[in-house]
């Protein structure tokens, strides 16, 4: 990432890249440790080959690097579940590995600033509400892994198709509104 | 924008993979994302309402001076997460404190205050208004928006002061003023001598003249001084120019435009200015502080321009001076330029000439070299020539050297001299 803005770096407590290269390493470990329980070695090899992408984003200052990792850290969580990795371990890891993927966004954003006003309140606003959104999630997937309901297939169906609706809508509106 | 469709279609894919695999983890983890662009919605910017005010100080400068500028900024509109605003500066001016970009969380009646510092080259620098980037803490939802705050930054001509220019039209206006009017009265230069009027002051009376004629008095005449009109020509043709790396050529014409302008103002002399470049800008003759502020606003916007019509001199409107009035031309000049100079004389003009010499002005940027100082010596000798015509046509030159200041050399070479020290023929 650009990393050239003075109020980012030495000068300030927070430094998004930094965190989000510490949460970066979580995610590793904790997609590490299901997969590695589980013995399938190939795929903590790609989990490890994600390390490599963040560190040609952070040299080369290609910030859609990250996005490309974040992406493939989705794929492991899901994949992890076909191959029966334990679903708390891939869960922190997704969380972390979006922790990652918004810190290295926001770290992008800031370097396009001038001057960040209050950088310390900013910044910790700011993760304050990752630290939440990600909790939440968090609790709520696994509420969700462990809640077992009983659905026809017609309810399946009908759950599924409002679900895709309902995001589909929330996304276009987000689309619509956003210039 | 790109993070929301990433998000939309990895939450896409996950929650149909997971009904196509009946694999409810892999719909759990969508929940994570799912929420993560949730708070886009929930969070997200709503209308920007901002009310930008501007503030320059100084507006008007003289080359590479600082000046600040004061942005307050008030939100009118919701609260705002994470907001982005940029100045939008034109690309001549240089920041050299603080920076013309902020970004800051931005509450409901907040009013910040976005603070820096610039200098730049001579020109008019108008300034539009402000980029304003609002998103969401995610930056999921985004909103951009540009609020006009205009603004004009005047960064004037570097004015060199000189003392006095001595000019010599043929004809001047009715006010006094300090330019020799070749008409006899009351004044300080010996015009002639004439008969003695009733009134006229003893000490006036020419007694050796008189001690020559037998019954009649005879008394010395001044000349009288008065104002003149000036017709100031600038050379903004761009084959005139010379560029390096050291700068322009026209940067030096236009100093010296201004210095004269000053000057002649400052002496009460109808002044008008005609740039001659890509277009014609003319400035219509005027007197006083005014009309300095009309010349000085011509000078800080001019640029060098090619024109088709323009391209040689031929074409310049000479209708719109007064006639037999001073034209004061500020040229590197050109060999074509001569006949026309020559051309404005025969029709009654008193021209003269200011030419920043363009050789020497290059060869300050080549490397010493054989080849140079041959074709520097053989331009030399070609602007001699040129300048031989021109005198000879009765047109004052003046050839300066640009490593000279112009109120050094102008002060040399136009100062007036005393009717008694100046060589048979004339000066310069």
């Amino acid at each position: 990432m650009t990393r050239t803005n003075s109020s980012i770096g030495s000068k300030t407590m927070y430094d998004p890249w930094l965190l989000s290269w510490l949460n970066l390493i979580l995610a590793t470990i904790f997609f590490g440790i299901g997969y590695g329980r589980q013995e399938i070695w190939y795929m903590l090899a790609i989990v490890c080959a994600i390390i490599l992408l963040w560190i040609v984003a952070g040299v080369r200052n290609w910030f859609w690097v990250t996005t490309v990792a974040f992406i493939l850290h989705t794929i492991v969580a899901a994949a992890g579940f076909f191959l029966s990795v334990e679903s708390f371990w891939l869960i922190l890891g997704l969380m972390f590995a979006l922790f990652a993927w918004d810190l290295a966004s926001l770290t992008q954003r800031l370097s396009c600033a001038g001057h960040i006003e209050s950088h310390n309140k900013f910044f910790a606003l700011h993760f304050r509400r990752l630290v939440v959104t990600g909790g939440l999630g968090v609790i709520l997937a696994v509420l969700a892994l462990n809640f077992n309901l009983q659905f026809s297939f017609g309810w399946l169906v009908l759950l599924g198709l409002l679900s895709v609706l309902g995001i589909s809508y929330a996304i276009r509106y987000i689309l619509r509104m956003s210039q | 924008m790109i993070r929301t469709l990433i998000l939309s279609i990895l939450i896409y894919t996950l929650i149909l993979a997971g009904l196509a695999t009946f694999t409810n983890g892999v719909i759990a983890i969508s929940i994570l994302l799912i929420l993560y662009l949730a708070s886009g919605i929930v969070f997200g910017p709503g209308k920007i309402v901002l009310e930008i005010e501007r503030e320059i100080n100084p507006e008007r400068v003289s080359p590479d001076a600082p000046v600040e500028i004061i942005l307050t900024i008030t939100n009118l509109g919701s609260h705002i997460d994470e907001a982005l605003f940029v100045d939008n500066l034109p690309p001549n001016l240089e920041v050299v404190q603080g920076t013309t970009s902020l970004m800051t969380e931005f509450g409901e009646n907040q009013i910040k205050e976005l603070r820096y510092t610039v200098k730049g080259k001579r020109g008019i620098y108008h300034i539009n208004g402000v980029n304003v980037t609002a998103n969401d803490a995610f930056a999921i939802f985004r909103r951009k928006e540009f609020i006009p705050a205009q603004g004009s930054i005047f960064i004037m001509p570097y004015v060199p002061k000189i003392r006095h220019v001595d000019i010599r039209p043929r004809q001047t206006r009715v006010y006094s003023g300090n330019v020799p009017a070749r008409v006899g009265g009351p004044g300080v230069e010996f015009f002639g001598v004439r008969e003695y009027h009733w009134g006229d002051a003893l000490h006036r009376i020419n007694w050796k003249a008189t001690a020559r004629h037998n019954h009649s008095l005879y008394s010395n005449e001044y000349e009288q001084e008065r104002v003149a009109d000036v017709g100031l020509i600038l050379d903004a043709r761009k084959c005139c120019d010379v560029r390096t790396p050291n700068g322009t050529l026209f940067e030096h014409l236009i100093t010296s435009t201004a210095a004269l302008t000053d000057t002649l103002i400052k002496a009460g002399n109808r002044v008008g200015l005609l740039v001659y470049g890509g277009f014609l800008d003319w400035t219509f003759p005027g007197y006083g502080k005014v009309q300095r502020e009309r010349i000085f606003q011509a000078l800080t916007r001019a640029q060098t321009g090619d024109s088709l019509v323009f391209e040689k001199l031929e074409n310049l409107p000479t209708k719109v001076f007064p006639t037999h009035s001073q034209l004061i031309l500020f040229s590197p000049l050109l060999d074509d330029d001569i006949p026309i100079l020559v051309r404005l004389r025969a029709r009654g003009y008193q021209v003269m000439i200011i030419s920043p010499d363009p050789i020497q002005f290059q060869c300050d940027s080549l490397q010493d070299s054989y080849a140079r100082e041959l074709g520097t010596r053989l331009a030399r000798i070609e602007r001699k020539l040129l300048f031989n015509k021109l005198r000879h046509a009765g047109i004052v030159v003046m050839n300066w050297d640009v490593r000279t200041p112009f109120d050094q050399a102008m002060n040399m070479a136009l100062r007036r001299i005393p009717m008694w020290s100046q060589p048979p023929g004339g000066r310069l």
